[in-house]
This record gives structure tokens, C-alpha cells and sequence, in this order.
């Protein structure tokens, strides 16, 4: 079957074909959980936020204008639904802390994980992501598991794109110095 | 930047998150109870571009007729004895009201019926998309 683009559903459900919106929900739903799961690591939650998130984009598509893409739009709607429940539930807002860790400390572990055969690198690695804040889970993923792009990215979250960079880059080192620990009895050791 | 892409590379073969399989019926059926409520959410009768090609046509049309020498001559060619009030004469201070409408008259009346109704069919759909989103 022919694959339509998000434009075209957009113009059909406007046009009164509600059914279209299927498409859309098929192709974004597993990113969207998994966005919303990063946030608030709870699946029943993240199934609500991401059923939410579609309903109000469905409500909202009139306003939807072309000056970004459907994806990048749809997915501050997450992103901003996600985090309005993550408030409500801890009440205070997610900084993003630099942690020491030397660039030689950086190298050993990424040498490390590199070593790691697939199945443990996985393990390791959500391990790792676990002990991270759900905001830095969420910006590693939109980066590194999606592909989106810096610019993608302060879209989605409203920050600016140099912060967007900071916070990426503060995140990924926090997640090499957490990795580090889990790491260090198991494997660096025997390294 | 090659760390970045070994950064990349490990984050997908990570597997990634589903919802529950009935994930996306679930959403369907909040959906479709959305459109039940309202399904002439999103039609109006004419689109914000159609209105604006409306609007600009109409405006050419008047203008290009507004613009055609007066059918009938007005103001120089009055017959009307001029009257005075206070030393001012009526019919100067009148002359540029009586040249706009003479020039309104080289507007047809078809032309200004259009507009009207054109008018008219903007304000019954307005009216129309305001009563449905409440």
C-alpha cells in the first residue's frame, strides 16, 4: 500500500475524516509512549500521557501550521503533557546537575561498554539510563534513540538550542559516570 | 563526534518501549468519541484562503467599476440653484459627497448584491464555527 505523509492525513481529518487519525496514531504511538516512559517511568502513567497528548493534538490540528513538521509538534504535546505530570507527581522542577568525571574516566568506560557484548551493553546501559533524572533520560533519547536533531529538540522542549547542547552533553556524561559505577566492580576491573 | 555515533549506536540496540497492544483502539475510541460530540469540528464552509481570494476579488471588481467615469454627470452639471448658509455654499461643501456617489453608481447592482450576500455568507459562517465549538 501506498504510504501517504503526515500532511495528507492532516488535510483529510480537517476535511471531517476523523478514521485518518489511525494512521497517525499508528506511526507515532510506540515513540510516543516511549518519549512519555522516559519521563515518568511508570507504564500505566506514560499510556495516559501518550492517550492524552493524541486527543489533544487531534483537538488542536486546526492551529497546527506547517512552520515545523507534524513529528516535531506532536511531540512537544508529549513532551509538555509528560512533564505538566511529572510536576504534579514530584512538585519541583528537574535541573540537570555536571558531575565530576575526567575525560580519561569518560574513555575507560566508554572502552568499556564498547567491549560489552550486546545483550549486557543493553542491560548495562538501561541500568545506567534508570539512575538518571527522567529529563535527562527523555533528552538522551530524543538524541540518541530517535534521531532528532538539536533544533528538533529545543522545539520540542521549548529550550533554547545552546541549552538544549549543554543539557545533552551534561546528561551523556552523568550517564558515563553512573555506567562507571555499575561497570567498575564487573567489568573495568577485569579489564 | 565519533563517540556520538558509538553513543548512538548503543542506544539502538536498546529495545524500544511499547504500549499495551490495545494502545492505539484505546485512543481511537477517545477519538471518535471527540467527533461524535462534535463531527462538524473541522468544516467550515469556506476556508481562510477562500475568503481572502473572496474578499480580494470583490475589492477588485468595486474598485475597477468605483473608478469608470460617471455614467451620469454630477455636481458641475446640477441645474439646482446654488443656496447659501452663512455665506457658505451648500453645494460645494456638498460636491465631494455627490462625486463619491456618483461614482457608486457606475457600480452595478448585481455587483453590490454579490458583495452583500458575500458578507452575509461570511457572517453565517462564522456564526456556524463559534456555535459548534461551544
Amino acid at each position: 500500500m501506498e504510504k501517504k505523509t503526515d500532511e495528507y492525513y492532516i488535510r483529510e481529518i480537517l476535511k471531517g475524516d476523523s478514521g485518518s487519525f489511525s494512521q497517525l496514531v499508528d506511526k507515532y504511538s510506540h515513540l510516543a509512549f516511549s518519549l512519555s516512559m522516559k519521563l515518568l517511568n511508570q507504564s500505566e502513567d506514560a499510556e495516559e500521557a501518550a492517550q492524552d497528548s493524541f486527543i489533544k493534538a487531534y483537538n488542536s490540528l486546526s492551529s497546527f501550521q506547517n512552520s515545523s513538521t507534524f513529528k516535531t509538534w506532536f511531540f512537544r504535546i508529549v513532551y509538555n503533557t509528560s512533564i505538566s505530570r511529572l510536576r504534579t507527581r514530584k512538585n519541583n522542577e528537574v535541573k540537570i546537575e555536571d558531575v565530576k568525571i575526567s575525560d580519561a574516566e569518560i574513555n575507560d568506560t566508554e572502552n568499556a561498554i564498547g567491549q560489552l557484548n550486546s545483550e549486557d551493553r543493553q542491560k548495562y546501559l538501561q541500568i545506567g539510563l534508570e539512575r538518571l533524572e527522567p529529563d535527562e533520560k527523555a533528552l538522551l533519547n530524543m538524541y540518541y534513540f530517535d534521531d532528532f536533531s538539536m533544533d528538533e529538540i529545543s522545539s520540542i522542549t521549548g529550550l533554547t538550542v545552546s541549552n538544549v547542547k549543554v543539557k545533552i552533553h551534561r546528561s551523556r556524561k552523568k550517564l558515563l559516570y553512573e555506567l562507571r559505577f555499575v561497570l567498575k566492580d564487573e567489568v573495568i576491573s577485569i579489564l | 563526534m565519533i563517540q556520538n555515533d558509538l553513543m548512538k549506536e548503543w542506544f539502538k540496540e536498546l529495545p524500544q518501549e511499547k504500549p499495551s497492544p490495545d494502545f492505539n483502539v484505546s485512543v481511537m475510541k477517545r477519538v471518535m468519541t471527540e467527533w461524535s460530540l462534535n463531527p462538524n469540528k473541522y468544516q467550515p464552509m469556506i476556508s481562510k484562503k477562500g475568503w481572502w481570494t473572496i474578499a480580494l476579488f470583490a475589492f477588485v471588481l468595486t474598485s475597477i467599476l468605483f473608478m469608470l467615469h460617471p455614467a451620469m454627470t454630477t455636481g458641475t452639471a446640477s441645474t439646482v440653484p446654488s443656496s447659501t448658509i452663512f455665506g457658505y455654499d451648500l453645494l460645494k461643501v456638498f460636491e465631494p459627497v455627490t462625486h463619491i456617489l456618483g461614482r457608486l453608481n457606475n457600480v452595478s447592482p448585481a455587483v453590490a448584491v454579490g458583495i452583500l450576500a458575500i458578507i452575509a455568507l461570511w457572517f453565517f459562517d462564522q456564526l456556524f464555527v463559534r456555535a459548534l465549538k461551544r
